[in-house]
């Protein structure tokens, strides 16, 4: 029966960093792939694009209908078996390629919601002045559902960085991999994982923080 | 100068234009009036195909657009000349009041974005609001919001300008600058079609006076015609509404 270590916790920190990078340039390119990833899933069903439509319905169910790692294990380590252009993908590739399908499908039907609620009459409003379908989106309709999609695409996107902690069962070293090796040597296992999960904690506070901060700032605009 | 042919429509199997026929000349100024639920939106929609007719030609100055064989270029080519004025105003939610005014003037007729705006700005100050521009929609009352979306149509160098009951949602206090403005735009020969509820306005101010009923143009002439001396039945029971 060991007692806290609050000096074991401390040193941990510098060497968890080390590791912060990796974890944040996953999220961040994942962040964005699932971002137009989502755009585009929500333009076709929006605009009801034949074949495609069905697909992305699918594609959405499974997405949202399946847990993340299992998403991952098959991403990783099933589909290189069937496809075999697939067995030099790298465990870092694999994550924000899963990371972004997963959370394109979420935020897919949060921005085809905001959009479908822009009353029909900011449509007829573009168009009855010789607007094209794109220019309407873009300048009318889509800043008008961004705001408010806004408050649930940062919550996925902060479940989004939360997740990468998952990249360590495809064998990636990110924070949560270095803590548990960590913790396998000391045998400190609470000590190393309260330490991941205050880094988490700080990142998740300051993005809310951030998002509060935009929330405000678009709320003032109209 | 606008030709309207043979314009049909139906919803849902219900036919709600009756091959419709009405010619609008340069600096002519058309009221459209009749009971509610008689087409005569769906008539002002049609004319700038955002209703596509079932059958019917457009024509605006050398530009005809067949409801059976339209192309999205001709159509919007037809909207950039018939620019729509709203009952509801549907002025851009996220723009503030001189970008709902420059907005048409960047995108449609590819104007700078200086340029849009200093017409933006030359309109709002035309309209009695140039200390809003930087106002949003939801922070103007309705007649200045209508005032804008009337702006909006002005800023264009399109046509005409069709006018969807621009006074009907607005608060009695606002009517007034409204209509004043439209009066104005007569004066200055814009060529115009306006659907309205208005009947002293459009005795006063149209050039023409259309009437319609189920889906039909039932008389047609000078305010004085058929304010004066309406001959059919079903205008004279409209009418009679009106002057008790
Ligand atoms: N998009 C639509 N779908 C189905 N019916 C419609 C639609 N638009 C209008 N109508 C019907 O067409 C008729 C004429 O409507 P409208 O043109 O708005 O009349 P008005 O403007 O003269 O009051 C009404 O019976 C209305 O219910
Ligand atoms: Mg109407």
């Amino acid at each position: 029966m060991s007692s806290f270590d609050f000096n074991y916790l401390a040193g941990l920190f510098p060497i968890l960093f080390r590791y912060l990078g990796i974890t944040l340039q996953m999220a961040a390119m994942a962040s964005v792939v699932a971002l137009v990833l989502a755009l585009v899933l929500a333009l076709i069903r929006v605009f009801k694009i034949p074949l495609a439509n069905g697909f992305v319905v699918v594609f959405i169910s499974f997405f949202r209908g399946t847990p993340l790692l299992v998403q991952l294990f098959i991403l990783y380590y099933g589909l290189p078996q069937l496809i075999p252009a697939l067995i030099g993908l790298d465990a870092f590739s694999a994550a924000v390629i899963g990371l972004s399908l997963h959370f394109s499908a979420y935020m897919a039907e949060s921005l085809r919601a905001a959009i479908q609620a822009v009353p029909r009459s900011q449509w007829e409003a573009s168009y009855a002045f010789g607007m094209t379908r794109i220019q309407a989106l873009r300048r009318i309709v889509l800043p008008q559902a961004v705001r408010t999609a806004l408050p649930s695409l940062m919550n996925y996107l902060i479940d989004l960085l939360k997740s990468t902690s998952l990249a360590f069962t495809l064998g990636l070293t990110e924070i949560m991999a270095k803590a548990q090796m960590e913790a396998s040597s000391s045998f400190k296992f609470f000590e190393s994982y309260l330490a991941v999960a205050l880094i988490y904690w700080g990142i998740v506070l300051l993005s809310t923080h951030l998002q509060s901060k935009l929330e405000a700032h678009l709320s003032k605009a109209y | 100068m606008i030709n309207i042919s043979n314009i049909s429509k139906s919803f849902d199997g219900q036919s709600i234009l009756k091959n419709i026929n009405l010619q609008v000349n340069t600096g002519e100024v058309v009221a459209i009036i009749g009971p509610s639920g008689t087409g005569k939106s769906t008539l002002l929609r049609c004319i700038n195909f955002l209703e596509t007719p079932d059958s019917g030609q457009i024509a605006i100055n050398g530009l005809t657009i067949d409801a059976k064989q339209s192309h999205d270029k001709d159509v919007r080519e037809l909207r950039k000349q018939l620019p729509f004025v709203f009952q509801n105003y549907a002025l851009y939610a996220n723009l503030s009041a001189v970008q709902n005014i420059a907005e048409p003037l960047k995108t449609v007729w590819k104007q700078s974005r200086e340029q849009a705006e200093q017409t933006a700005l030359q309109v709002l100050s035309d309209i009695g609001l140039a200390d809003k521009a930087r106002h949003y929609p939801s922070q103007l009352s309705g007649g200045q919001q209508q005032r804008i979306g009337i702006g909006r149509a002005m800023a264009t160098q399109a046509q005409a300008i069709l006018m969807d009951e621009p006074t009907s949602a607005l608060d009695p206090e606002w009517v007034g600058e409204v209509l004043t403005l439209i009066k104005r735009l007569a004066e200055q020969k814009q060529t115009m079609i306006i659907v309205t509820h208005e009947m002293a306005f459009a005795r006063e101010v149209a050039d023409r006076v259309v009437f319609m009923s189920d889906g039909g143009i039932v008389e047609q002439g000078s305010p004085e015609e058929v304010f004066g001396n309406p001959k059919d039945p079903r205008t004279q029971r409209f009418l009679a509404r009106f002057t008790r």
